[in-house]
């Protein structure tokens, strides 16, 4: 049985990404680009992306990026909603592993890369969030998470279960290539081995590490 | 440039008689030279990668590249690059003239005070493995890995590249076979068979194995590599050319259907290739041995690949089952999640409108007409 890793891309794509839109969509078709051109890694991770605002939207449903034929455009615009957007993500890992395991795959933990440029505007995103990575949940998540712009520190340092990565003050486009490059070193590396390898030199990001990291 | 000094090396004097090499590749310097004697290094190309923790163009020296080692390698390492360096000297001239066309054979080992194995001298992969990569609107021209060949027809012009059909497949699968039959002649393991250490040329249908400078006499650790264990190297043991055979013969198995599961297995037993009438029994036999020992060698497959007999001095081995094949996948058995509804400008989802529920409501309705009917 083929190793796989269900990736889950999740960007903010809240008002204040508004300005950045252009390079938002040009480094998501990147990271297509980049999949769909390296069979190996497009095989071991099947990525599904996950644009979030005031309501959820899965962009691309978990699928092997080669059979894509392009990124759909990601409107940015509305609040910055992280509760919902995780109870989505729970929703999608119980979905998709089943349909993973039905294709024969090893399939293991999955992984949340999560973006954003602000802090939560819903008050009540620790519930859904707890649920999601409540290790007593078999498929629960690891959660690499890459703040700039105006995210919160301190609130990233809550939601990264594995690995953070805080802006070092560069722009927000620099650091949304910057973070989709480590992601992309990450899931190489992690393919190669067969085990998640976090690329931790990411340009334009400190790399904090986890300090409670979850055992799996 | 001032003349490299020369150090005592086990083939220092395997050139020409003054240190240098007889590299018909043209290398210019001796097998041994210190980081000083090469001269200025460009950025690296690769950084990280396996054993090396850097590899740099040699200004000096275009086309050679630097490959340099984390430095906690084996002190023995020097004598081991030694060994690979002037191995090629003992084979017959037309192996020796595929084996340095068809892989970065390291020319010459990298030492300085205090360190004999830095790293090696490499030569670049030629230009030919490169073509551009196209999906959308983007395209990047770029090595080609020999993963692409365990892939469909389609799949290759996805991207922009020549389909292959089988005389492409069984081209770059002769040269594979052919370039592990020399190591294996070598007595060298080489353990990395996989998609990511060969390059593949779609216009020459050539092929191009990389990384061979971590080549080791008879046995070396295996490495473990996702989808690429030999079942009957149980983990923490060396790898051998037994193991090669194995990942050989997944590779060749893999880029002659261009399909990279289980599938493989099955379409290899339905014996396809007409013209390699023996290609299959040899393929299965290193695949699904249960000794071994008894796996057929690089050079058999090479030989049933270019249409010869399945030639053996010992018998047959048996053989386990073949793998079960995936299930098929069909729109009823992965079910995607439901398409969005495209995203408004502010953010918001417009509302979905469902006949669903008053679909239900109706058919209760006329279930409750009929019961009430029926009762009068």
């Amino acid at each position: 049985m083929s190793l796989c890793l269900p990736t889950y891309v999740v960007i903010d794509a809240s008002t204040s990404m508004k300005p950045h839109e252009a390079v938002l969509n040009a480094t998501l078709s990147r990271l297509h680009y980049n999949l769909a051109t390296n069979p190996r890694v497009s095989e071991f991770a099947r990525v599904c992306v996950v644009a979030f605002s005031t309501d959820v939207h899965v962009v691309i449903p978990m699928s092997d990026m080669e059979q894509v034929p392009a990124m759909p455009e990601v409107l940015c615009g509305g609040r910055t909603e992280y509760g919902k957007t995780f109870d989505r993500v729970r929703e999608c890992i119980e979905q998709d592993v089943d349909n993973l395991r039905m294709q024969n795959f090893s399939v293991l933990r999955p992984t949340v890369f999560f973006l954003t440029d602000g802090g939560p505007t819903d008050a009540n995103w620790q519930n859904p969030f707890r649920e999601l990575v409540d290790r007593d949940w078999p498929r629960h998540p690891h959660v690499i998470a890459y703040g700039f712009g105006g995210a919160k520190r301190d609130v990233l340092e809550q939601v990264a279960t594995k690995a953070l990565f805080i802006a070092d003050g560069s722009d927000t486009e620099s650091a949304l290539s910057g973070a989709i490059t480590g992601l992309l070193n990450t899931l190489i590396a992690s393919s190669k081995t067969g085990q998640m390898q976090i690329a931790t030199d990411v340009k334009g990001f400190e790399y904090v590490q986890v300090a409670q990291e979850y055992v799996d | 440039m001032t003349e490299p000094r020369l150090i005592d090396g086990a083939d220092d004097n395997a050139g020409d008689g003054d240190g240098r090499a007889a590299d018909p590749r043209g290398w210019m310097l001796p097998r041994t030279v210190s980081v000083s004697d090469l001269g200025p290094m460009a950025e690296p190309i690769s950084e990280h990668n396996g054993q090396a923790v850097a590899v740099k163009p040699l200004t000096n020296h275009p086309g050679w590249l630097a490959k340099l080692y984390r430095p906690d390698q084996h002190p023995e390492d020097a004598q081991r690059l030694d060994l690979l360096i002037s191995a090629p000297g003992t084979l017959p001239e037309a192996d020796r003239a595929v084996l340095y066309a068809g892989t970065c054979w390291p020319a010459a080992r990298i030492h300085e005070p205090g360190n004999p194995a830095v790293g090696c001298v490499i030569p670049m992969a030629p230009e030919q493995y490169r073509a551009e990569l196209r999906r959308g609107t983007f395209g990047e021209r770029r090595f080609v890995e020999i993963d692409w060949l365990a892939k469909s027809d389609d799949s290759n012009r996805g991207v922009g590249l020549p389909p292959l059909g089988l005389a492409g497949r069984l081209a770059a699968c002769r040269q594979l076979t052919e370039l592990a039959a020399i190591l294996e002649s070598l007595g060298l393991v080489y353990s990395d068979w996989s998609f990511s250490n060969a390059f593949w040329s779609p216009d020459r249908r050539s092929v191009y194995l990389i990384d061979v400078d971590g080549c080791q006499p008879k046995k070396m650790p295996d490495i473990h590599q996702p989808n690429w264990a030999d079942p009957l190297t149980p983990p923490g043991t060396d790898a051998d050319g037994y193991t090669d055979r194995y990942r050989l013969a997944l590779l060749v198995a893999k880029c002659m259907t261009g399909q990279r599961d289980a599938r493989a297995f099955h379409t290899v037993a339905a014996s396809p290739w007409e013209n390699q009438p023996a290609a299959s029994e040899v393929l299965l036999d290193m695949l699904l041995a249960t000794d071994r020992e008894r796996r057929p060698s690089a050079a058999q497959l090479n030989q049933a690949l270019n249409g010869g007999p399945y030639l053996r001095t010992v018998p047959r081995p048996t053989r386990t089952e073949l793998p079960p094949p995936p299930p098929a996948v069909t729109a009823t058995a992965v079910e995607k999640p439901e398409p969005e509804p495209p995203t408004t400008p502010d953010g918001k989802k417009p509302e979905p409108f469902s006949h669903d529920g008053w679909v239900v409501v109706l058919v209760i309705a006329l279930i409750l007409l009929f019961v009430i009917a029926a009762n009068h």
